[in-house]
């Protein structure tokens, strides 16, 4: 399976040395100004609303009553061809935490502990080179601060992929969040998107997705990709790979 | 907007958040929770030090015991009519040199033991197996789990992987995990994240002596079907269909059920908790689960008949109390009925067995021991 992931990098980076001109509307991690009002929302994916032509704001709807959280792309002017913009965003988990702190089934943290108020605010950079016409690669740094209101207990972490490492700034007090997003065309209705996310921390987590998007009309977009993480838990480290993943983007 | 309303979307959303966890994660290659073979390798261990061992063993002293995942006598919820759930290292690490301070005072060569955690988030992720190896005098195990997945969605219980388990001082020979039958009194999810028991069976090697078979087992504890009885007619089955080989054995474990001619077989009432209600009209379920043995009086006959108990069934019957291995009875409750067993299908030396009544603080079981001469 890893080996069929390479290769499809490999497949995805070589098919976009083409040059037919595509729209990189709302190009996932990356820099790129916006127009407008321009929106999308997936089944999974954020909440994507373009408040101006610089300002994208970015949320997580299904999470929203709680566990607020949003983060504000600010696109910049171009310096020497390259795109770059600033991320700004925050996460407050405490409503959401202490529902899943509960007696009995479908919970994930045991009720023996409180939870409390805690917040983290992120910070980040963002540049973006479009290499042609089909390929656009970004770089993401930034740093994530945990700000907590009393005594956290390490025992109420969630140790799963995906959860643990954006949870991890309220045990660790900070992280580091470094990303590398490839969006591209390859055709006018398949696009693809890969990003290697790495966490860094007191435990570290690298992540990697990937999908190919089939478009419709340009309103619609079927996801069809993967998730890989490699992480450090509090029982070790370990390796997860969940194929396939689905989502369905609409586009207003 | 209301609050009434506001809290239904809290809660839809906090019912997404979970079952986005619970998707992300029944989608992974690496399952939910494990499962197993009917018969597949158990898991070998070794301490990270060897002790010596004696040039040559006449007489072996066995000893089995449940050491309720390190967590002493703490009132777990999930039997001690508690509210812990995930215990913190200090405590886990307390028990468990309590638990090993016992087991080098009784100096067991074979050690049977039941409920051993292996990186389980409720005894924060340490290896019991290779910690009780690394602090007795015994060098050799094999693990069999019996629950094993990456997340318990229940009580914030989280990574589970509890199991049976065999510990010696002399090298462990082809271990087997001997799978169980599943209880089917539950509904399919709660049965697919439950418990999975086993046998563990292993040869050892004991130098100037001829191999022979050491099986361990934790039967059901709180089925209210005929699993418990599977448990205990699979357990029988093995054991006979190694005596029929011609080779020798001992066993022991928590077979969570009564001698026959126990004087007390109903403990609904020294069980439940606060607000529990038993034996009236109208109570649902009617007994405790797992503290009814009345219906269970005949089912260790077998072994009984068929091998040698290290208490005699004429001594437990004329002495109960003094044979009682468990309770439930936290934090200092003394011991109100007699779970745990060893059997072999040698006879072990006359009045060598000892129930260890004094280890109360170490668990919610008392060990028991024997001495076996070695077959040559």
């Amino acid at each position: 399976m890893k080996r069929m992931i390479v290769l499809l990098h490999i497949g995805f980076i070589l098919l976009a040395q083409n040059t037919l001109a595509q729209d990189w509307t709302l190009a996932e991690g990356s820099a790129l100004s916006v127009s407008k009002g321009q929106m999308e929302i997936g089944l999974f994916a954020p909440l994507q609303y373009a408040l101006s032509d610089s300002l994208l704001l970015n949320t997580h709807p299904i999470f929203f009553f709680t566990a607020p959280n949003a983060k504000l792309i600010w696109a910049h002017s171009e310096i020497a061809g390259l795109h770059w913009a600033t991320e700004h965003g925050f996460l407050y988990p405490t409503l959401l935490l202490r529902q899943l702190a509960r007696k009995g089934t479908g919970v994930f943290i045991s009720p023996e502990f409180d939870i409390p108020q805690m917040i983290s605010l992120y910070n980040g950079v963002v540049f973006t080179k479009e290499l042609n016409k089909r390929f656009l690669i970004s770089l993401v740094a930034g740093l994530d601060f945990g700000f907590v209101s009393g005594n956290l207990d390490a025992r109420t972490s969630i140790d799963l992929p995906y959860v643990y490492p954006r949870l991890s700034p309220f045990y660790s007090g900070y992280q580091l969040v470094t990303e590398v997003n490839v969006n591209g065309w390859l055709s006018e209705s398949w696009n693809y998107h890969m990003a290697v996310k790495g966490f860094w921390s007191e435990q570290n987590a690298l992540e990697n997705v990937g999908y190919v998007g089939w478009n419709s009309k340009g309103k619609t977009q079927v996801r069809l990709g993967y998730y890989l993480s490699y992480a450090d838990y509090p029982f070790g480290t370990q390796a997860h790979l969940i194929v396939p993943t689905l989502d369905v983007v609409w586009r207003f | 907007m209301k609050l009434a309303h506001l809290g239904k979307l809290r809660f839809k959303s906090a019912l997404a958040g979970s079952l986005f966890i619970v998707v992300i994660l029944l989608m992974a290659c690496e399952p939910l929770v494990y499962t197993f073979d009917s018969v597949e390798e158990a898991v070998p261990y070794k301490a990270a030090e060897l002790s010596a061992v004696p040039a040559q063993g006449d007489t072996l002293n066995i000893m089995t015991w449940n050491i309720r995942f390190g967590a002493g006598r703490l009132p777990w919820f999930g039997d001690a009519c508690g509210e812990r759930v995930i215990l913190t290292r200090e405590e886990v690490e307390t028990n468990l040199e309590r638990v090993a301070e016992k087991i080098n005072e009784i100096n067991p060569d074979i050690l049977f033991l039941e409920e051993v955690d292996v990186q389980s988030k409720r005894t924060t992720y340490i290896d019991e197996m290779q910690w009780l190896l690394d602090h007795t005098h015994l060098n050799y195990g094999v693990f069999g789990s019996i629950w094993h997945a990456q997340y318990i969605p229940s009580d914030g219980l989280g990574r589970m992987n509890l199991g049976t388990a065999i510990l010696s001082r002399w090298p462990l020979l082809n271990p087997e995990r001997i799978a169980l039958p599943l209880r089917s009194d539950q509904d399919a999810l709660t049965q697919y994240f439950y418990l999975r028991r086993c046998i563990v069976k292993t040869e050892v090697e004991v130098s100037n002596a001829k191999r022979f078979y050491a099986v361990g087992v934790h039967a059901a504890a709180f089925s209210t079907d005929d699993t418990k009885q599977k448990h205990i007619d699979r357990f029988l089955q093995e054991l006979i269909d190694i005596n029929d080989a011609g080779f020798d054995f001992v066993a022991g474990g928590d077979l969570n059920t009564l001698p026959p001619g126990s004087d007390s077989t109903d403990f609904c009432m020294e069980d439940a908790c606060p607000g529990e209600s038993f034996h009236h009209a109208g109570d649902d379920p009617f007994h405790k689960e797992g503290s009814d043995y009345t219906n269970e009086a005949d089912w260790l006959d077998g072994l009984y008949n068929r091998f040698h108990p290290a208490v005699p069934l004429f001594r437990y019957q004329a002495d109960q109390q003094h044979y009682f291995t468990h309770t439930t009875n936290h934090p200092n409750g003394f011991w109100n009925r007699k779970l745990d067993y060893l059997f072999s299908n040698q006879p072990f030396v006359a009045g060598s067995d000892s129930t260890h009544q004094e280890a109360k603080a170490c668990s919610d079981h008392a060990p028991v021991s024997a001495k076996w001469r070695v077959p040559k």
